[in-house]
């Protein structure tokens, strides 16, 4: 009897002092984040970019809250669209004084065809050109290099991390998904574009150099047609991989969907007593997971995009003052100019072509994965 | 000035026109000096020119060799054409021949630096080295 009404005391209070319990998410959330690695990932990023996404109200910081100021990222998009012309405006000044300085020779120098060495000093004005163009062009073509590189060398530390957290949440055919599809058909894009692209891009530019000195050869033709032919293989690339990338990210987000609500199902039916609760507290983690997915994600496609957009506004600088010179060039009556600014141009644009496939198909590789994941 | 060097050029022009049928030698030397002084007079307006562009050029951070073979290739240009058609007046096509090779040659010496500069550059996109 004595122990009865003992039991009946301990239920008693048990009763009264019991409260309702609540998954702590905010805790969840910043153990997870802890555990995601997701701040080293943020020191492996180079300085510049690291200030970059800083500047778009990005910081090491409040990284988990996974926001881009959207006023900040207009203000820092232009500001670097600045800088990058601001840093190809002497370049251009000397274009145009090169073009300037060889019309004004070439107007008080012999008339053309009045003998052989009226045709070698339009040779020799073509090579000046050349040299004043083409010397920073390479540099750019080295810079679009190692911009594809630093892309894919910041993805192979995210995409482990964020399959991960994938496989966490229970997605496990996603993460599978991510890791083998995004993580092959970025390396095969990135690597075609710093092994394949540039180098072909750059052999193009080379030809074109070789070619002032020869006017009459066709390498400068045939140096277009090398940037036509690389951006179209490159066009092809991002579409089979970013298709193949979408199908397989539908398809293991809707297995995994399926797979976790059974598992949400059999916890709330088949654990007695507590099913329901446990059933609450594995969805408090899922979303929490879920958030720490979204931020990560968030976080990926704004590094690739830092990685990336300085090179681009460089190349999109560049090709804006080729077009100047070539405008400057037909004005000027000067066809050998021309050619070789209009061949510059196509080289450059093709660069850019090459950069922007794969800074698509890796935003487009995370954003499906994190649509997919949210499924 | 250059209303002078236009003068002198007219006075030249029809003494040896007077002259070529009798003395065509004197002709042809009266016909070469003027040409000479017209050379040498062109050449000293021209050094302001060339000076002030060289600067300009200079500031806009234009490469000097650039700029300096262009002009010394188009100098070199302008006399050879003026040998030449000074050999072409005297009838010596050979001679004419001769001296247009000579100016490629001392272009081509000239322009040697940019030439190198630019299949270099070639080189090492093609290769894709860091030069």
């Amino acid at each position: 009897m004595r122990v009865l009404k003992q039991l009946g005391w301990v239920l008693l209070c048990l009763l009264v002092l019991s409260r309702p319990v609540k998954a702590d998410t905010a805790a969840i959330y910043e153990e997870q984040w802890q555990a995601s690695g997701v701040d080293e990932l943020w020191e492996q990023l180079p300085e510049d970019t690291r200030r970059l996404l800083g500047s778009m109200g990005m910081s090491r910081d409040d990284l988990q809250a996974a926001t881009v100021n959207p006023s900040g990222l207009a203000v820092t998009l232009i500001e670097l669209l600045k800088n990058q012309i601001g840093s190809v405006l002497p370049g251009v000044g000397v274009l145009l004084g090169m073009l300037v300085l060889t019309t004004v020779v070439k107007s008080g120098g012999p008339t053309d065809g009045a003998d052989g060495t009226a045709r070698l000093f339009g040779v020799v004005s073509a090579a000046g050109i050349a040299v004043t163009v083409l010397a920073p062009l390479a540099g750019c073509m080295r810079a679009v290099g190692e911009a594809a590189d630093s892309a894919w060398v910041f993805m192979t530390g995210f995409v482990p991390l964020y399959a991960a957290v994938l496989l966490s949440e229970g997605k496990t055919a996603l993460a599978g998904g991510l890791s083998t599809t995004l993580f092959a058909s970025g390396e095969a894009v990135c690597t075609l574009i710093s092994r394949v692209v540039i180098p072909l891009l750059s052999v193009s530019l080379g030809m074109g150099a070789a070619g002032t000195l020869a006017q009459k050869s066709r390498l400068q033709s045939l140096s277009q047609t090398v940037s036509k032919v690389t951006v179209r293989l490159l066009t092809a690339a991002t579409a089979l991989f970013g298709g193949v990338l979408s199908l397989q990210t539908a398809v293991a987000a809707a297995s995994d969907s399926v797979g976790l609500r059974a598992a949400k199902l059999s916890v709330s039916r088949l654990v007695p007593v507590v099913g329901g609760t446990l059933s609450e507290t594995l969805a408090a983690v899922m979303g929490c997971l879920g958030v720490l997915r979204s931020a990560m994600g968030v976080f990926g496609v704004a590094a690739v995009a830092a990685l990336l957009l300085p090179t681009v506004f460089r190349c999109v600088a560049w090709s804006a003052a080729l077009w100047i010179g070539k405008s400057a060039a037909e004005a000027l009556d000067l066809p050998a100019a021309v050619g070789l600014l209009e061949m510059s141009q196509g080289i450059v644009k093709a660069a850019i072509g090459a950069l922007l496939s794969c800074g698509v198909l890796l935003i487009v590789g995370v954003a499906l994965v994190m649509k997919g994941g949210s499924g | 000035m250059t209303t002078g060097l236009w003068g002198a050029l007219i006075v030249a022009a029809f003494l040896a026109l007077l002259l070529r049928r009798e003395r065509p030698e004197l002709a042809l030397g009266i016909g070469l000096s003027a040409g000479v002084g017209a050379a040498v007079f062109w050449f000293r307006q021209l050094k302001p020119v060339v000076d002030t562009a060289t600067l300009w050029f200079g500031r806009a951070g234009l490469d000097a060799t650039v700029a300096g073979v262009l002009f010394k290739s188009l100098g070199l240009c302008l006399l050879a054409q003026f040998c030449v058609n000074v050999c072409r007046d005297a009838g010596e096509q050979g001679l004419a021949a001769h001296a247009e090779l000579a100016g490629k040659s001392a272009i081509l010496l000239t322009a040697l630096p940019l030439f190198r500069q630019l299949l270099d550059l070639a080189i090492v996109l093609i290769k894709g080295g860091d030069g």
